[in-house]
């Protein structure tokens, strides 16, 4: 629907991202009479959704380094078309606080959340948001016996006690009783200072079972917050999420509605602005927040399609300075949808190749 | 557009399953909208009505360079990054060169101008300049030919 005069949002949004995210951008432009410059590396001058965009600068070769990532060009493309404001999709610099920043200094609107607050939820230790975590021991662990048990009591077994060196697997140990925790601890301390010189341990609440929980958030310049419903993303395959579905089945509803209104005042504490996502571990009908995706993503259709709200449209009008023009009661939702990612990959290496027969 | 495309447009949209069509014809363009789509959800902020928007100048400035020099027509000088064009060090002042200048490797030929910086762009070869592609105060992008060198 073509705005006019005062309605009018933008007159020209930047889309700085590439491929099915900058077709999205354009989709939600188009619907809101806004025109739309895409930024293109040289490999994608031919792409199709390049062709549909109302203009398009190619800023760099094919690395996105020199491209996509080019914080400079991108700038310069968004000054030499006059665009109003800069929708960074999602990947790429859509979670840079650098980006952000150095787009509003230079005058445009980034379509997301202020600078400080991409910085301060993009650091795993101060992304806290007065969100229940997975219990931890909150740094390292002391050297002291009655400590390390205090704190694992404190905790809740099972635990998992970690080498803040390793990763990947590596230099865990679970502990199911308090009899098990000390020679545990000392056995983990002494492979990690093996394996990785650094002895150095944490410990965590051990979720042996845990499913991918994540609530979708939109909230306004003035304070407004309203959650759109869950997605479960548990399928996922080496850490990538394969199915996304939304609403999630099968869980506990008074924990749901406690755990959204703590999202919704994280979100009017923290100020927030734009669209968002509050990521959880869920087991044993309890949430516990992981971290937070101050962007856009992936499997945001299954929101907008079991609520009919349009989660890109939202996020230019909030950019634009809109109240949103809904409040949490009239978020209602109706079905259920499923999101299917597609990949591409070798059965044997695992990896990404070129498609030779159809 | 004529009424008559006008009605076998809505027909075509009626009749067919599409729930939405826009057509762009030129300058002029036009979307139609199903009225009785089946809504996803009970929040309708959008009338979901036929809509004809008065067929707005599609004011489309590429900045894309539409044609490529012909090749045998000696080296292009690609520019290196997103700006504006400008021929001379500063308003007024005498374009670095002209068509017909010989100019050695690493020879100022022009500024392209981003964030305020002016950056002055090089002749990555030698000879004479045989064409000048773009125009001054003009937005030029990456990999964009600005000068014929032969």
């Amino acid at each position: 629907m073509a705005l006019r005069g005062a309605d009018k949002l933008f007159d020209k949004v930047l889309i700085a991202n590439r491929g099915e995210i900058a077709l999205r951008i354009q989709r939600a432009c188009r619907e809101l009479g806004i025109k739309t410059v895409v930024v293109h590396s040289e490999a994608d001058r031919d792409a199709k959704y390049v062709a549909l965009a109302d203009e398009s600068v190619c800023i760099g070769p094919p690395p996105s380094a020199q491209s996509y990532l080019n914080i400079p060009a991108i700038i310069a493309a968004a000054e030499v078309t006059d665009a109003q404001a800069i929708h960074p999709g999602y990947g790429f610099l859509s979670e840079n606080a650098d980006f952000a920043e150095k787009v509003e200094r230079s005058g445009f609107v980034f379509i997301g959340p202020r600078p400080e607050t991409i910085r301060l939820m993009g650091d795993k230790v101060s992304a806290k948001a007065g969100v229940p975590c997975v219990p931890g021991s909150e740094g390292v662990l002391p050297e002291d016996p009655k400590e390390v048990l205090r704190i694992a009591r404190s905790i809740g077994y099972p635990v998992i006690v970690k080498a803040a060196g390793g990763g990947g697997g590596r230099g865990m140990r679970v502990v199911h009783t308090e009899a098990a925790l000390l020679p545990a601890v000392a056995l983990t301390r002494t492979e990690a200072q093996a394996a990785f010189g650094n002895a150095t341990l944490y410990m965590e609440r051990f979720l042996n079972n845990p499913r991918h929980i994540e609530i979708q958030v939109l909230a306004d310049e003035f304070k407004n917050a309203v959650c759109l419903f869950e997605r479960d993303c548990s399928m996922q395959r080496r850490h990538q999420k394969i199915i996304e579905e939304a609403p999630a089945p099968d869980l506990n509803l008074r924990a749901l509605t406690r755990i959204t209104e703590r999202v919704a005042d994280a979100c009017r504490k923290l100020a927030y602005r734009g669209a968002g996502t509050f990521e959880f571990l869920y087991q044993e009908e309890e949430f516990f927040f992981i971290e937070m995706n101050t962007r856009v993503q992936v499997e945001h259709p299954v929101t907008e399609m079991i609520t009919g709200i349009d989660i890109v449209q939202e996020q230019i009008r909030i950019a634009a300075g809109q109240k949103l023009r809904f409040r949490q009661r009239d978020v209602v939702r109706r079905g259920h949808a499923i999101e299917c990612r597609i990949n591409a990959e070798d059965p044997w290496t695992f990896s990404c190749r070129r498609i030779t027969t159809r | 557009m004529d009424l008559r495309k006008l009605k076998t447009l809505i027909d075509l949209v009626e009749t067919s399953g599409i729930a939405e069509l826009e057509i762009q014809e030129g300058e002029e363009r036009v979307r139609i909208t199903r009225a009785s789509a089946p809504a996803p959800a009970p929040l309708m902020l959008q009338p979901a009505a036929a809509q004809l928007p008065t067929p707005a100048a599609m004011a489309s400035v590429p900045v894309t360079e539409s044609a490529d020099p012909p090749v045998d027509e000696g080296h292009a000088v690609k520019s290196p990054m997103v700006g504006t064009f400008y021929r001379s060090a500063s308003p007024g002042a005498a374009p670095f060169v002209e068509v017909g200048d010989t100019v050695a490797q690493g020879d100022t030929l022009c500024i392209v101008e981003a964030m305020k910086l002016m950056n002055e762009i090089e002749a990555d070869v030698g000879g004479t300049i045989k064409g000048i592609l773009v125009e001054n105060g003009q937005p030029v992008e990456f990999g964009q030919p600005l000068f014929l060198i032969a």
